[in-house]
């Protein structure tokens, strides 16, 4: 009876999680005009699967050390600018296409960060699988389809007249999966 | 009476035993109320505590600097001086030379020879000079260098040799002479050319190069800004040739 009472509470106290897979570490490299112009796109570059026990939102910002650019490690030059994390691109899919984002949207700072489900304050209301930003409880095991999202990464530089800075910049994408109460 | 007092005994004992495991179940249950109080306060804690969760992903970014100089003509430029008109006109091949720059960062594109005189590979005759200054060879561009660089080829002018134009190790100076941009940074007193393609900025990043020999007779190549040597020195017939060496770099 002890055991099934710690179950129980221990189910009721994990209400959403989500885990990331596919490596969590991507690396864009611009070697070519072409890549410059053209751009690099990492297609499915993280699977987001969520299990969630009551209704959610998920959020998505950029952490850097200075709100909207990328942490400088190396510099190759010493003329342009450094470029905005706004540079970056994402774009969430499912087979339901419940993402709010349509298409590629450029990151922005977690301050400021993009809303994939939910309003950002709790109030969408019920939305079930396989609605336009599903955000009741579900699992991505049982439905994949709303609660697993594959996400795209895209960098196009192209060619500013003030040019790019070249050298090396990384930042961290956080993913942040609420609770609605 | 045996019996009975075995009976009692057994009885007694028996009260006892139950008391025993009354005071245990008693123990058991103050233990269970405990560990739910205890499991209810934890889950609590972790329902509060587990209201949202995070991942990361960690992205790096690797800009080179891209700088991409293409040549999209024949790099040998022949001229045959083989009657006295040509001689005495000159020979201009327009558009010998059409250069193509591809770049993300400003930059700067110069010209000079790799050598102070041409190299003879064959003498024709034992009269004259061999030693033919590499100014000799005159050269226009197409595009008009708007920037504030004291040498350029906006019409036609000498080639630079390599000692006059001022480059070492490939780095230029303001006796270089520039197509595009020149000596200093943009971003101080210099000035540089805007990244970008030429395909997307035909006007400015596309160089079409007019090269002209002009002898004359005698062969003193009067619009050489250095001379032959000395008064009435002329060139030895002859086979000769000259590098020139077109360079595209980040904005110095």
């Amino acid at each position: 009876m002890l055991i099934l009472l710690a179950n129980s509470q221990y189910v009721t106290s994990q209400t959403n999680t989500f885990q990331l897979k596919r490596s969590p570490n991507i690396n864009f490299s611009f070697n070519s005009v072409n890549d410059y112009i053209s751009g690099v796109t990492f297609y499915g570059a993280m699977e987001l699967n969520i299990t969630a026990a009551s209704n959610w939102e998920l959020k998505v910002g950029a952490v850097t050390n200075v709100i909207d650019e990328w942490n400088n490690v190396v510099n190759y030059s010493s003329g342009g600018v450094e470029p905005s994390v706004s540079i970056l691109e994402l774009r969430f899919r499912n087979s339901n296409n419940t993402s709010l984002l349509s298409g590629f949207v450029p990151l922005s700072d977690i301050s400021a960060p993009l809303i994939v489900i939910g309003d950002g304050s709790g109030g969408a209301g019920d939305i079930p699988c396989p609605g336009l930003g599903t955000n009741m409880p579900g699992s991505y095991t049982t439905s994949p389809g709303c609660y697993s999202f594959d996400v795209d990464l895209r960098i196009v530089p192209g060619m500013p007249a003030t040019g790019i800075k070249g050298g090396v910049y990384q930042l961290t994408i956080e993913f942040l999966l609420m609770e609605v109460l | 009476m045996v019996f009975v007092n075995c009976d009692f005994k057994f009885t007694f004992v028996r009260t006892q035993i139950q008391t025993f495991k009354f005071k245990i179940m008693v123990k058991v249950f103050k233990g269970l109320m405990l560990a739910l109080a205890l499991m209810m306060y934890t889950g609590a804690i972790q329902a509060q505590t587990l209201l949202s969760d995070e991942e990361y992903a960690y992205v790096t970014m690797d800009l080179r600097g891209i700088l991409d100089l293409t040549m999209t003509t024949d790099p040998q430029v022949s001229f045959t001086f083989a009657t006295i008109q040509e001689y005495m006109n000159g020979i201009t091949k327009f558009n010998a030379t059409k250069l193509e720059v591809d770049a993300t960062v400003a930059w700067d594109l110069f010209a000079y020879a790799s050598t102070d005189n041409w190299t003879q590979v064959q003498a024709y005759s034992t009269t004259g000079t061999n030693v033919l200054p590499a100014e000799i060879l005159e050269i226009q561009s197409s595009v008009e260098n708007t920037t504030a660089a004291t040498d350029d080829f906006d019409s036609f002018v000498s080639l630079k040799g390599l000692a006059n134009s001022g480059v070492a190790l490939g780095v230029p100076t303001a006796d270089t002479q520039f197509l595009s941009g020149m000596k200093g940074l943009a971003s101080a007193a210099g000035d540089a050319e805007a990244p970008g393609t030429a395909y997307g900025n035909p006007s400015t990043h596309q160089f079409r190069l007019h090269h002209r020999l002009k002898p004359g007779v005698p062969a003193e190549f009067g619009n050489s800004t250095v001379a032959l040597g000395g008064v009435g020195e002329f060139a030895m017939a002859g086979y000769y040739y000259l590098e020139i060496v077109y360079s595209l770099v980040e904005d110095l």
